[in-house]
């Protein structure tokens, strides 16, 4: 992808694009999450201005002396651009209500983006750990030993009864949200993702899209989390997720398969070819378009259709083509048009030859 | 979980999906009346936003309709200060939050409020989490070497029952093992009822 401008060091890949973990092909990244509570605080609703800035202050101080491998890079969200802000969530290291909220807050992570903390989030802190590919139990050893740092350095709320107590019921417990994010493009083209959705939700796991809003999936990026946290013991959640993941996964491919066999190859050929086409071709292409657009090819770089595309190329390309990364790499703000014709020659560029020859 | 009907249609599965969304209307201790309905009709009633996606955290206004309110419209204006309380409302030692409030956003304030409106909260975590007691990992020790779970809150429960229905001799040995089992962590209480 020589035809990409020079890329700011801080907008490498991150842990979570990194497509180089197991199953990488379908499942983006791993993140695990605790949400945790300080006593001596009242919770984040309750918060006024100054038990907020005091509360961030004594977290920063307390993150900054973890002792972490790896150093955490700490952030005052409240002196940073919305810009900025805007560039950490679509890299995933923070919420968009922690990015969008007024009050003090702050936020760390190390180099290689595996490890995120919020604080003063809707809970005073929230850790995550990130691992890319399909590593559940790999992430969440390493989200288990950051908490266990944590707890040894802060006064966590924490009853017999309810376990760790969080600002909202629906976390209380274990505090844990594991979350695998999936690219189930077969699923969807073939009409089973509405399927494959309600047998999550029967056994208790949420699944969402990653990108936009409202009940659409754009791109085919879907995330699958537990939705209980209480009543059961971490390794039972864990395995709940890593047991459905591993079959829609297994589903994906089998579907992924049928799609290219028989009477079906040549649509979804079709399909593929379409996409390219249009990403190497158009002038202004929107979010929606765009990452639909990339979904369908990075189908086909991973069905070894193009082999002269990698996944870490339309990885690259997902995340670069986000609003606030579009406006970085162009060094200041877009309007909403001038971001579609940026992407355009993004993405036009990026693409430019390829494909050419195969099949 | 036994697969319930939907309240509307009366069907266990019906053209929506199944019943998903349980509706509580619950008044202090009681829980007067629940109906299951499809996330469609909910939607209609109002209980659940148009075009809802699955949320991890459920928003307040949802919660505000699991916790009581079940009509939409009926819940108190979002304004003043959550932490004036009506008088002899529920209020929390801890924060300050009153029940009004705390129904209202669906978010506590303090560890303590977990205490004060353990009436309340109990249906929820049920409903929400089919379970009403910690089986993970304590602090500083993993899951598997925690003592064995105790469900504090199931014997808490008809503890207060014992005592509503004047079961005295039941309620003391409830009370007994109540005690055995939280370790000496149980504070001493009277009359069993968690709110101050
Ligand atoms: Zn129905
Ligand atoms: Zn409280």
């Amino acid at each position: 992808m020589s035809q990409l401008p020079s890329i700011p060091s801080d907008l490498t890949l991150g842990e979570w694009l990194r497509a180089d973990g197991p199953d990488s092909d379908i499942a983006l990244c791993t993140r695990v999450r605790f949400a945790r509570n300080l006593l001596g605080y009242r919770f984040a609703s309750l918060l006024d201005a100054e038990e907020s800035r005091d509360l961030t202050a004594y977290l920063v101080q307390q993150v900054g002396q973890l002792g972490m491998q790896e150093p955490l890079r700490v952030l005052d969200l409240m002196s940073m651009s919305e810009l900025d802000r805007e560039l950490l969530v679509e890299r995933h290291l923070i919420s968009r209500e922690l990015a969008a909220a007024e009050r003090p807050r702050a936020a760390a992570h190390d180099e290689p983006e595996r490890v995120a903390l919020m604080l003063n989030e809707e809970d005073h802190l929230r850790s995550q750990v990130f691992r890319s590919g399909f590593r559940v139990e790999e992430a969440y050893a390493a989200a288990e030993a950051l908490d266990d740092k944590l707890i040894s350095a802060l006064p966590i709320a924490f009853s017999e009864e309810f376990g760790f107590l969080t600002s909202c019921p629906t976390n209380v417990g274990t505090g844990l949200r594991l979350s695998v994010m999936l690219h189930l493009p077969g699923l969807v083209w073939a009409e089973e993702m509405e399927k494959a959705a309600n047998t999550c939700q029967k056994i208790h796991l949420a699944v969402r899209g990653m990108y936009g809003e409202g009940s659409r999936a754009l791109g085919d990026f879907y995330q699958v989390s537990n939705q209980v946290t209480l009543g059961r013991s971490e390794s039972s959640l864990v395995d709940d997720v890593r047991v459905a993941v591993a079959q829609l996964i297994a589903w994906e491919r089998r579907v992924r398969l049928a799609l290219l066999a028989g009477e079906r190859r040549p649509r979804t050929l079709d399909r593929v070819w379409r996409a390219l086409g249009t990403l190497q071709s158009a002038r202004i292409l929107s979010s929606e378009e765009c990452l639909n657009g990339l979904s369908a090819i990075r189908f086909g770089v991973q069905q070894g259709l193009l082999p002269d595309l990698s996944a870490q190329d339309l990885n690259r390309l997902l995340l670069l083509t986000q609003p606030a990364h579009l406006q970085r790499l162009h060094g200041k703000s877009l309007e909403a048009a001038e971001r579609d014709a940026l992407r355009a020659s993004l993405v036009r560029g990026a693409l430019a030859g390829r494909g050419q020859g195969a099949l | 979980m036994q697969q319930p009907k939907c309240s509307h249609c009366g069907n266990a599965r019906c053209k929506h999906g199944a019943p998903s969304v349980h509706v509580l209307d619950v008044a202090g201790w009681e829980i007067h009346k629940q109906q299951f309905v499809c996330e469609a009709i909910a939607q209609q009633l109002g209980i659940l936003p148009q075009k809802q996606q699955l949320e991890l955290s459920l928003p307040p206004d949802v919660l505000a309709n699991l916790l009581g309110d079940l009509k939409p419209g009926t819940a108190a204006p979002a304004t003043g200060d959550p932490t004036r309380p009506r008088p002899q409302e529920t209020i929390c030692t801890g924060c300050r939050l009153t029940l009004g409030a705390f129904k209202m956003r669906g978010r506590v304030g303090c560890p303590r409020c977990y205490e004060t409106f353990r009436p309340q909260l109990v249906p929820l975590l049920e409903r929400v989490h089919d379970a009403t007691a910690h089986r993970g990992r304590f602090p500083g020790r993993p899951a598997r070497i925690a003592p064995d779970p105790v469900d504090l809150t199931e014997l808490r429960t008809r503890l207060q029952t014992a005592i509503a229905q004047e079961r005295y001799e039941e309620a003391a040995r409830l009370r007994d093992s109540l005690k055995k089992l939280s370790g000496g962590l149980e504070p001493d209480r009277d009359d069993g009822s968690g709110a101050s």
